[in-house]
């Protein structure tokens, strides 16, 4: 048994770490090797396609799966040693989680005895999450837009300083996610801390300031949004007739850049397609005039986010 | 104790409390009824002028043991059923506290289910004696020790469908094998073996309601009953604690 560590050891700059991170169940590998650490302060988005591992991943993260190797601690603890991990932590892992027969103020009134959180915490927090009218109902009768806040509920109960939600945004109207995504930024804006899985990066590229994604357990992708976006936007493709002369004006300058195949077989009369990294349309159309090269077009060529995120997910390390 | 007062609220907080209950009494005042009718019938029960006969109808509210042996399987295996062990185990990571949390709450849950049984087959079954003419000689019969013995086993009950379903969570095949288990296989069991009879859980809760034991045989003294039957349910609990309560909730 470790003692529970006292608020003074309790590490606020390492709200959530991962290390090496393995999950097994049977013969298959759901997480494999996984290390990251979310900051406070920042909205940070786990995701990765269905099966990837993201459940698996939140569920070691606060000990209801047991990792088959590595760690994970929340403030520098495992979550079993916090004192009262509820106050500390809050996760919505699911949105089916609750009993049908039961109404969605007493699954709260009981999640909060649980945990040792005042009873008044209940109201405010049906408040809080807009559900307040439907708290004497059944959550049997609740849509799954309501379990999604019903959920979030829970986690603020305990009005913890991180905030760890599973596909947050399934089942929400677009009302309600742009109220979900306004929540976070003010919690986070407040020094909290927001561990959000999705399968979909177009869902939270709106919400999110930091970008871990797995696929088939693995890590592939940790860094802040802006630099994935950055990624996407600075590809440009000119079409020339004199490709070599580009090109070379372009490496001189230690510019990235490429005959573009596909492009450059369906030009007529000898033109090719290059594509450029790292430039914009204009930088590239400015360096061209400035060394005398024809242009025949010249496209920003605006990969989107999601776009990004597939190829992510399709080539991983091996 | 915040836990014990969070498993009294998940058991009162849903229907499922309120149908056990009729089916607990609804059960006892079947037992009364068929209690005092079947009782002195060829090759049945004694007749209800014997001491052990009045017994069997005084311990009529025995029946709703299996009642409250349902509550305590419900609690855990529940909890599996509809997910809301992930709240649960996040609430409190401790696994064996949330176990340990529901040993001492559901009997305080089943006291009023014993409560209400006792009084229910004493109601029912003195005006029906009365028309019977049979006169009831509580102290030979020992007739107090009898409430007071059902009292204690349905309060006790449920910790061992506590102690069990932590070993056994998944709702369906909990529900079933205690079933089987109180209704058939621990009869066959002692038909086979009546020397362990005192010794199974229902010899154990016979001891303490001091009816006739299955297939005959002798019991434990009341208090020694009662203390193994916790036994029981303890072990069950500290055996699934270690094992299945230990297995990941994905």
């Amino acid at each position: 048994m470790t003692a529970i560590p006292s608020a003074a050891t309790l590490d606020a700059t390492a709200p959530i770490q991962a290390r090496s991170l393995r999950k097994q169940f049977g013969a298959v590998v759901a997480v494999d090797d996984l290390s990251f650490e979310v900051a406070p302060g920042r909205i940070t988005g786990l995701l990765g396609p269905n099966g990837s591992g993201k459940t698996t991943t939140l569920r070691m993260l606060v000990g209801l799966v047991s990792p088959s190797h590595g760690s994970a601690t929340i403030f520098g603890h495992p979550y079993r040693d916090l004192p009262r991990p509820p106050t500390m932590l809050g996760a919505a892992l699911e949105a089916s989680g609750f009993h049908p027969g039961r109404s969605g103020r007493d699954h709260l009134r009981i999640a909060g005895a649980m945990a040792g959180i005042p009873s008044a915490r209940v109201d405010e927090v049906l408040g809080q999450t807009g559900i307040a009218d439907a708290a004497d109902r059944r959550v049997g009768g609740y849509s799954l837009g309501m379990r999604q806040r019903l959920a979030l509920a829970t986690a603020l109960l305990g009005s913890p300083r991180i905030l760890l939600l599973d596909e947050p945004a399934n089942g929400l109207d677009p009302g309600g996610i742009a109220w979900l995504r306004e929540f976070l930024r003010w919690f986070a804006a407040d020094g909290g801390t927001v561990l959000i899985s999705s399968h979909l990066l177009s869902e939270v590229a709106q919400t999110v300031d930091d970008v871990l994604i797995i696929a088939q357990g693995r890590l592939v992708n940790a860094s802040p949004l802006s630099e994935l976006i950055a990624g996407t936007e600075a590809s440009v493709v000119v079409v020339t007739p004199t490709p070599d002369l580009l090109l070379s004006a372009l490496r001189a300058k230690q510019i990235v850049c490429e005959i573009d195949e596909s492009e450059s077989t369906a030009s007529p009369g000898g033109e090719s397609a290059i594509i450029v990294r790292g430039l914009t349309a204009a930088a590239v159309g400015d360096l061209a005039h400035a060394e005398g090269i024809r242009l025949h077009r010249l496209t920003d060529q605006k990969q989107d986010l999601e776009a990004v995120f597939l190829r992510l997910v399709n080539e991983q390390p091996t | 104790m915040n836990l014990v007062k969070a498993e009294l609220a998940k058991s009162t907080s849903t229907r499922m409390i309120w149908g056990l209950l009729v089916g607990a009494l609804g059960f006892t005042l079947l037992n009364v009824v068929a209690n005092i009718f079947a009782a002195g019938q060829e090759g049945g029960a004694p007749p209800l002028e014997s001491a052990q006969g009045l017994r069997n109808v005084f311990g009529s509210a025995s029946g709703a043991t299996v009642f409250v042996l349902m509550l305590g399987v419900l609690s855990v295996s529940g909890e599996f059923r509809h997910g809301t062990i992930t709240t649960t185990f996040l609430a409190v990571p401790g696994r064996a506290r949330v176990i340990g949390a529901k040993l001492l709450a559901l009997p305080l849950l089943s006291a009023g289910f014993a409560a209400a049984a006792v009084a229910l087959t004493v109601i029912v079954a003195l005006p029906l004696l009365a028309v019977k003419d049979v006169p009831v000689h509580w102290a030979d019969a020992e007739l107090i020790g009898v409430l007071v013995g059902s009292f204690v086993a349905i309060t006790l009950y449920p910790v061992l469908g506590v102690g069990f379903s932590a070993l056994v969570r998944n709702q369906v095949a909990a529900v079933i094998s205690a079933l089987v288990w109180v209704l058939v296989a621990e009869s066959v069991l002692v038909s086979f073996l009546p020397e362990v009879g005192k010794w199974t859980p229902g010899g154990a809760a016979a001891a303490m309601t001091r009816l006739e034991p299955l297939r005959g045989g002798d019991l434990l003294p009341p208090a020694l009953g009662a203390l193994l039957f916790v036994a029981y349910g303890v072990a069950l609990a500290a055996l699934g604690v270690r094992t299945t309560m230990r297995r990941d909730i994905t």
